[in-house]
């Protein structure tokens, strides 16, 4: 029976008669959007946040209490300080203080607001209300970024005269405090993605607060010491930075000279890596709200394409500009692929084993082509996709060593492309197996977290166990670069050994070349083996279920 | 705003059972409501009311089942299935420092509100104009029911899921609630109402469903259920002997014959019981519920001089519950007798004992 053909204004039952939305309609129907967009253009969550703001009697009582906490700060160090440091310097240390206390405050306490508002939302008793109510996860998860970002942003008005007491002193550009502060806001804004993500997957406020506040703590001392580090790399590009700084980017960036260097390191890569960063805690936040029959892999799969082609592509063209760090460049592009691919694999290890009827339907509903049908649903086309995107990083950096030995073969020796050759080849082989096992253990498992703890098992097993094993047998008194080689042949340490053994070792051996052309092969087998088995296990325990009338099994996904 | 497709019911619910953490939540649940109906599910505390509106609302798929709203299926079809429905959760309303016209504001652009139903529409509905600007903080429980009742009817849906609307409300304003739903039935909605106790419902419901572990017991008309109660069949002999379990045995042999169980120890149980004296089950006096402004210890004696009147007790909430034997016009009597003596009545409501013997019957609960 057609429901359309069924919707005669006689059949409808009420007084109003405004369409509603066509059927199998995702979570925000097209109408809705427009409605949203159209009638109102802010986002209603937002605007519930900030009425309860303003009746909130903490929130100006907290800004007070940061103010007069800031304002503390800054005039003791200063008072500190000029008594026996000249006033330029002064200010730059005033600054310097002033920003990595705001730092700390918007990563710690932007993270905690939002993964505590996220989760308070999203385990409260009124969030079948939003849902059944139409209020679709996109919407929700912009909704609750913004109320946490506007909180922080209030923050750092209230926080922004103070800052102004480092400029008096000397020795900072108001430029500068600009920067900074425009530091902060996308500090903030990573920090509010990062605690908006976590509140959506926790289970509970208490449980979001405590993984949101200590990883943001942890992260954004990681932070601060990359910054001490780089500072002094910076000094040697940018002498106008100085060494030891870590809030060096707003100095550079005020100070430095406009060459292709400035717009590269200082404009474009921190706004590509924020922007990366704020896309996919936005996509892990609606992913995590969505309803559990509803499509939540495509977005997420998107994003995982888009930036990895965006990285593959910017790390191969890194070797055209630098021809004469070949080696450099390759192993900085590996790096890169594997480091992607395992961060692929663990994030998209959660995806459900197979679309829903629902999605399905969806589906059939709109004639969804199969390319937008392979990024849907299912652990296997998301592995499958790693693969695949692994597969693209590794031959764009194998082509372009190709193309460099055809261009200039004086400067490179044909050993060294058969020696990239053969870590492209082990690398890609030993993911493809990585994401095999992930796809079959997610196959019998009701969710991601035995995978992705199985995967750590088996990656460190595979790492450490053959050097294990080694030592076991005697073998490691012995240690040259063949047997060093030998036993690392079934674990990825054969491909860093084989690079930094293979420029002393000279000649290629045969043995030790089949030994890694060999572990590459089953690598690739059970890869690929394990992937076909996870889909016909999907397959076969999948489809029948959706209305059964018997209990599901535990390690099977209705829904 | 409201849909449905043609000659469907405005609820279905086929077959549909639920777990959580692998325990089974509802078994085999089925049902139909038709359109312009209130259909009540009276049942205990954890009985699967909560797991059951939620399924109904679409917030859970069902894990095995069906759920048709108007129709449309809840999993397949859920967006179209929840532009029909209104849904009231327990507790009804959240936010408590947004002011009641905010609440609804801010479901109104959100969600699926109707562009041509307005907040003032809806809160005069429900008559809550004179509170538009309040804090929910300041409402009382009767208030926020209809608060979440107004949220509920924003897009002007056919059918309405309530989880216990009446449960948490004073009797004062437990009448009002019923006489606003009696009023959205009328005006063509159909009403799945939730609650744990049967007083009120059963008086407002066209027909009703007795829920017990998961398991809908009975349902169908107050009348329908208490006549196929009394029929001499192996169901209303259980249900006796139900009775007479729950009397004397402890809380763990009633759970247990609840549930499957192999048929050697439904024979000792049926020994045990059958053993044991029935209880004096006094089925022919019938009950009122009497509420006044005057002192429940003088209308216990004025009552005491009534011959149809076999007992009064007073209850908790200050209304006296009167057992009489005899018919309409013995209520009459009773009333003006009262009013004569100074008694300031408000109002007098008859009981169904018999539907509620019938409901602790089958659940296992004390009579």
């Amino acid at each position: 029976m057609d429901p359309e053909a069924e919707l005669s204004p006689e059949s409808r039952v009420g007084s109003m008669a405004t369409l509603p939305p066509t059927a199998g309609a995702a979570a925000s129907s097209p109408e809705q959007e427009d409605f949203e967009e159209s009638s109102f253009g802010v986002n209603p969550l937002w605007l519930r946040e900030l009425w309860l703001y303003g009746r909130s009697q903490r929130m100006p009582l907290t800004l007070a209490v940061l103010t007069v906490i800031a304002t503390l700060l800054v005039c003791s160090v200063g008072a500190v300080a000029s008594l026996t440091q000249e006033p330029a310097r002064v200010g730059n240390l005033l600054y310097q203080v002033f920003f990595a206390t705001a730092f700390a405050w918007v990563t710690w306490v932007g993270s905690g607001m939002a993964a505590t508002l996220v989760a308070s939302e999203r385990r409260g008793s009124h969030w079948d209300v939003l849902a059944v109510s139409g209020v679709s996860a996109p919407l929700m998860a912009r909704g609750s970024f913004a109320a946490s970002l506007t909180w922080v942003l209030l923050c750092l008005a209230m926080l922004s005269p103070i800052a102004s007491v480092s400029f008096l002193f000397g020795g900072v550009s108001p430029q500068e405090i600009s920067g900074a502060f425009l530091a902060m806001g996308a500090a903030g804004c990573v920090a509010v993605g990062f605690g908006t993500a976590v509140g959506a997957i926790a289970s509970t406020p208490a449980t979001a607060l405590l993984i949101a506040v200590p990883s943001a703590a942890l992260m954004s001392l990681v932070l601060y010491g990359v910054g001490f580090v780089t500072s002094y790399m910076v000094d040697m590009i940018w002498p106008v930075v100085t060494g030891g700084m870590p809030l060096w980017w707003p100095t550079a960036l005020a100070r430095a000279e406009g060459d292709r260097y400035y717009w590269l390191l200082l404009v474009g890569a921190p706004l590509l890596l924020c922007t990366a960063a704020c896309w996919f805690f936005y996509e892990v936040t609606v992913a995590s709200l969505s309803e559990p029959g509803e499509d939540r892999s495509t977005r997420l799969r998107a994003w995982f394409v888009t930036c990895g082609i965006l990285l593959y592509a910017v790390s191969a063209s890194s070797a055209l500009w630098l021809p004469a760090e070949r080696g450099m460049n390759a192993a900085i592009s590996l790096t890169l692929v594997t480091l992607f691919s395992l961060f692929g694999i663990y994030s998209l290890a959660g995806d459900d084993t197979a679309p829903s009827t629902r999605v399905l339907r969806q589906w059939s509903q709109e004639d969804t082509g199969a390319v937008r049908r392979f990024f849907g649903p299912g652990v296997v086309r998301a592995m499958l996709t790693v693969c695949l995107l692994a597969a693209l990083g590794i031959g764009l950096q194998w082509l372009v060593a190709v193309g460099l030995q055809w261009s200039t073969p004086a400067a490179h020796s044909a050993q060294d492309l058969t020696v990239l050759s053969l870590c492209d080849g082990y690398l890609l082989s030993f993911l493809c197996f990585l994401a095999g096992f992930v796809a079959h253990a997610r196959a019998r498992s009701v969710s991601g977290a035995s995978p992705r703890l199985l995967l750590t098992f088996v990656l460190l097993t595979v790492a450490i166990g053959p050097w294990i094993l080694a030592s076991v047998f005697g073998m490691a008194d012995s240690f040259g670069a063949d047997s060093m080689l030998l036993v690392a042949s079934p674990s990825p340490a054969f491909v860093v050994a084989l690079a930094y053994l293979m420029p002393a070792h000279g000649a290629l051996p045969g043995g030790l070349l089949l030994a890694g052309l060999l572990a590459s092969v089953v690598w690739l087998i059970l890869g690929l083996g394990m992937l076909y088995a996870a889909q016909r296990y999907i397959e076969r325990e999948q489809i029948p279920l959706p209305r059964d009338s018997t209990p599901p099994p535990p390690s099977v996904q209705w829904i | 705003m409201t849909m449905a497709l043609s000659n469907a019911p405005a609820v279905a619910v086929s077959g549909v059972s639920h777990f959580v953490t692998g325990a089974s939540v509802l078994r085999n649940i089925s049902f139909t409501v038709e359109q312009r109906q209130i259909f009540g599910i009276v049942g205990a505390v954890g009985s699967g009311k909560t797991t059951l509106a939620r399924l109904l609302s679409t917030a859970r798929p069902p894990h095995a089942g069906s759920i048709a709203i108007c129709g449309f299926d809840t999993v397949l079809e859920a967006e179209r299935a929840r532009w029909s429905l209104g849904y009231l959760p327990h507790p009804a309303v959240a936010y408590a420092n947004l002011s009641v016209a905010e609440y609804l504001e801010f479901f109104q652009r959100a969600g699926m509100a109707s562009e041509t139903i307005r907040i003032d529409q809806v809160l005069q509905r429900t008559r809550l104009q004179h509170r538009k600007h309040a804090l929910i903080a300041s409402l009382n429980e009767g208030q926020r029911q209809r608060l979440g009742l107004a949220r509920a009817l924003l897009h002007d849906p056919s059918v309405l899921i309530l989880d216990e609307p009446i449960s948490k409300v004073d009797p004062m304003r437990r009448d009002a609630l019923i006489a606003l739903l009696r009023e959205l039935r009328d005006s063509g909605k159909t009403i799945v109402l939730l609650s744990p106790i049967l007083s009120g419902v059963a008086e407002l419901c066209d027909r009703i469903g007795i829920l017990h572990a998961g398991r809908l017991l009975a349902s169908g008309t107050v009348d329908e259920i208490i006549e196929e109660s009394g029929q001499t069949s192996l169901r209303s002999g259980l249900s006796i002997l139900q009775d007479r379990l729950s009397l004397e045995y402890p809380a763990e042999d009633r759970r247990s014959y609840l549930d499957p169980m192999p048929a050697k120890r439904l024979l000792s149980s049926v020994r045990r019981a059958s053993s044991t004296p029935p209880p004096p089950v006094e089925e022919s006096h019938k009950r009122l519920r009497l509420r006044s402004l005057s002192d429940p210890a003088q209308v216990k004696a004025v009552l005491s001089e009534s011959r149809e009147v076999v007992s009064v007790e007073a209850l908790p909430d200050g209304s006296v519950l009167i057992a009489y034997q005899g018919d309409e016009t013995a209520v009459a009597d009773l009333i003006e007798k009262l009013v004569q003596r100074g008694v300031r009545i408000i109002s007098a409501e008859p009981q169904h004992t018999e539907l509620e013997r019938i409901f602790r019957s089958l659940t296992g609960g004390p009579s």
